[in-house]
């Protein structure tokens, strides 16, 4: 069966294109089947920065079963681009609406850019004289954020579509944006330094703040970025009184004069609970995690989460509202304990829940073998992700049986078996709930090949992460060679060969109107994916971008 | 203490010389050890690559929070090239921490790479 693949080199000089995987549609809003989004790690001594790249199939005319294909893939790493300036900020009295701003001082707080859907971004603080600098790989649709140290005086000034294809200047004097003000209260008493956040809601979300605090008396002042419906949250912690605050949002309209908003939280009575986790043996175990969610709060407002650890004598203290709480307990990676989950209720005044014994480990194994059982899969590496907690991973290879054996914790998790590169099975990812049977068959595949590469030449030993582009899981991991090369069988997403299907060529050809070149030798390049594995021949191969 | 030779036709054995067993080199590192890390909502990858003809553990750590769990192998068919990598999330409780990583082969000497982490 003959499958036609195609890559598009994307505009990197393009200005209105839609950047990031959200832009890469099948021509009515989503993201076509198949679309991948390959992020490269080049080694930090290389003088290049890890970047993102958009992979586009094309689904062969005769191919029914709707399996997408690929060509050599070839990811140029961009050069690496200096963005520097000084900011200034109209410092305005924090209460006024219109008032006349003094002067522009230098602006304190970081900038921030990245490119949404990639892993290119940067983030300083600018010094005492608002000047800034960083690096990123050039390119187009970053976006620019300056978020001031103090809310008070200067709204966060967010700048999108930036395009840095060489060195530059930003030098500018931001705005000084519309006030909000207002009081955080409980039982109309005054919340002393309550913690704030401020996000803009629309026109378009964007965060509007850092956490920023009321004063002594409940009163706060931010400004805001300009007109807009916004949302101010207390954020779960405890007040400048040592009251704990459970986490409320609120929203508030403010217009070219700005806006009020006042958050009553309600009572916020105390309440302590304690506990001892111990392991199966009785033994204390030191610095688990202990996370209490409430689930209903007595008199007050919002929810609230609290998280502290166990000292050296196994103890935890945690200060709540008083309420009914999901408390979850995760033992730290190195302990042979599992986590567990209950349900406590916090009273006014104190409680201890007792000892809290904590469960051993459990095996997970079995045997890993080729596509449709054709034999066993040897070298394959396993990782065992916790599903549902914290995400806590564990590694080991199949031996020469195929079979492999891990002790963790008793909980459901993610296996991810990733088999040796000369392999033509694919990574594959499988749910093993707790209990369950860990052997797994490996899915067959596409070849997802290329070179990473740059002016000054192949870029060697560069991490490729390959993730479905609707989803996001990874779909492979890969280091590339010496020589540049890399190679991996990923499990695709199936393709909709529906009568609907535009197919790869139209979608990509719609994005990229600006093309600089590489879309047009995508255009007809054969899927030599057989063999073509060589780091040298890259002839052929499509650029992506 | 003097000892008396025996008389007879006597040879020196060779000493066998050990050849010193390199650490792990470094081959590729994400970001530049040594330096800030800014982490912001995007969160942060970071990854090390090294060369050893033995296998060689990674200990991810952070200076309060201990031991990290959540570092995955980097599959690798040069079985000499060994890499781990791991995802930061955004997390204020991980500003002004240190986080480190051990590389040992189990044979010579660990080395160890740091970043300082700053949350903006």
């Amino acid at each position: 069966m003959k499958i036609l693949a195609l890559l598009f080199l994307l505009p990197a000089c393009s200005d209105d294109m839609t950047l990031g995987p959200e832009g890469f549609t099948d021509g009515s809003g989503g993201i076509q089947p198949g679309t991948l989004v390959v992020h490269a790690y080049p080694a930090s001594d290389s003088g290049y920065l890890p970047q993102s790249f958009t992979v586009v199939p094309e689904v062969a005319s005769d191919d029914s079963a709707g399996q997408p294909g690929y060509s050599d893939v070839l990811l140029e790493l961009a050069d690496t681009v200096t963005v520097s300036g000084t900011l200034s900020a109209l410092i305005s009295h924090p209460w006024s609406a219109a008032g006349a701003p003094t002067s522009a001082e230098p602006f304190a707080g970081s900038v921030q850019a990245s490119r949404p859907g990639t892993v290119q971004s940067a983030a300083v603080e600018a010094d005492e004289t608002g000047f800034f600098s960083f690096q990123v790989a050039a390119d187009s649709g970053y976006e620019l954020v300056f978020l001031p140290a103090d809310v008070a005086s200067v709204p966060v000034t967010a700048l999108g579509e930036q395009s840095f294809f060489q060195d530059r200047d930003l030098t500018q004097e931001l705005a000084e944006g519309a006030p909000i003000f207002g009081r955080i209260t409980a039982g109309g008493e005054g919340i002393a330094k309550a913690p704030l956040v401020l996000t803009r809601l629309e026109p378009s979300p964007v965060a509007a703040s850092q956490v920023f605090y009321s004063d002594s008396s409940g009163w706060y002042s931010a400004r805001a970025p300009g007109p807009g419906t916004y949302a101010l949250a207390v954020q779960q912690g405890l007040s400048g009184a040592g009251e704990v605050l459970p986490a409320l949002q609120r929203k508030v309209t403010v217009g070219q004069d700005g806006g009020t908003l006042d958050i009553e939280v309600g009572t916020l009575s105390a309440s302590v609970v304690t506990g001892t986790v111990t392991d199966t043996d009785g033994e204390p175990i030191v610095g688990a995690h202990v996370l209490l969610t409430s689930m209903s709060l007595d008199g007050a407002e919002g929810t609230l989460q609290a998280e502290t650890t166990t000292d050296d004598n196994g103890s935890f203290v945690a200060r709540l509202i008083p309420g009914q709480f999901s408390v979850a307990i995760l033992p730290p990676y190195e302990a042979p304990s599992s986590p567990t989950v209950m349900s406590v209720t916090a009273p006014l005044g104190s409680t201890d829940i007792g000892i809290v014994r904590l469960g051993g480990l459990t095996t997970v194994s079995g045997v890993v073998t080729l596509p449709g059982g054709d034999g066993v899969a040897a070298g394959v590496s396993v990782t065992a992700t916790q599903v549902g907690w914290s995400e806590y991973a564990w590694s080991t290879t199949t031996g020469e049986g195929g079979s492999y054996e891990l002790h963790i914790p008793a909980t459901d998790v993610e296996l991810l078996c990733t088999p040796p590169a000369s392999s033509a099975a694919a990574t594959t990812r499988v749910d093993v709930p707790l209990g369950g049977d860990g052997s797994v068959v490996l899915a067959e595949g596409t070849p997802l090949q290329g070179v990473v590469q740059s002016v000054a030449g192949v870029s060697s030993y560069t991490l490729v992460e390959v993730h479905d582009a609707l989803t996001d899981l990874v779909l492979g991991t890969a280091l590339t060679n010496a020589d540049g090369v890399f190679h991996m069988v990923i499990d695709m997403p199936l393709v909709d060969t529906g009568d609907d299907d535009t197919g790869g060529t139209d979608s990509g050809g719609d994005t990229g109107g600006t093309d600089t070149g590489g879309a047009d030798t995508a255009d007809t390049a054969p899927a030599d994916t057989g063999s073509d594995t060589g780091g040298t021949d890259t002839a052929g191969d499509t650029a992506a971008r | 203490m003097a000892v008396a030779l025996l008389p007879g036709c006597y040879y020196l054995v060779p000493v066998p010389y050990a050849q010193p067993h390199p650490s792990p080199e470094r081959i590729s590192v994400f970001p530049e050890p040594n330096t800030t890390v800014n982490l912001t909502t995007a969160g942060q990858a970071v990854l090390v690559v090294v060369q050893d003809d033995d296998p060689v553990s990674f200990i991810w750590a952070l200076s309060r929070d201990g031991y990290v769990g959540t570092a995955t192998p980097i599959p690798n068919d040069d079985p000499d090239i060994q890499g781990s990598q791991l995802h930061l999330d955004y997390d204020s409780g991980l500003d002004q921490q240190t986080l480190s990583c051990v590389i040992s082969d189990g044979v010579s000497e660990a080395v160890t790479y740091t970043w300082q982490l700053e949350v903006l």
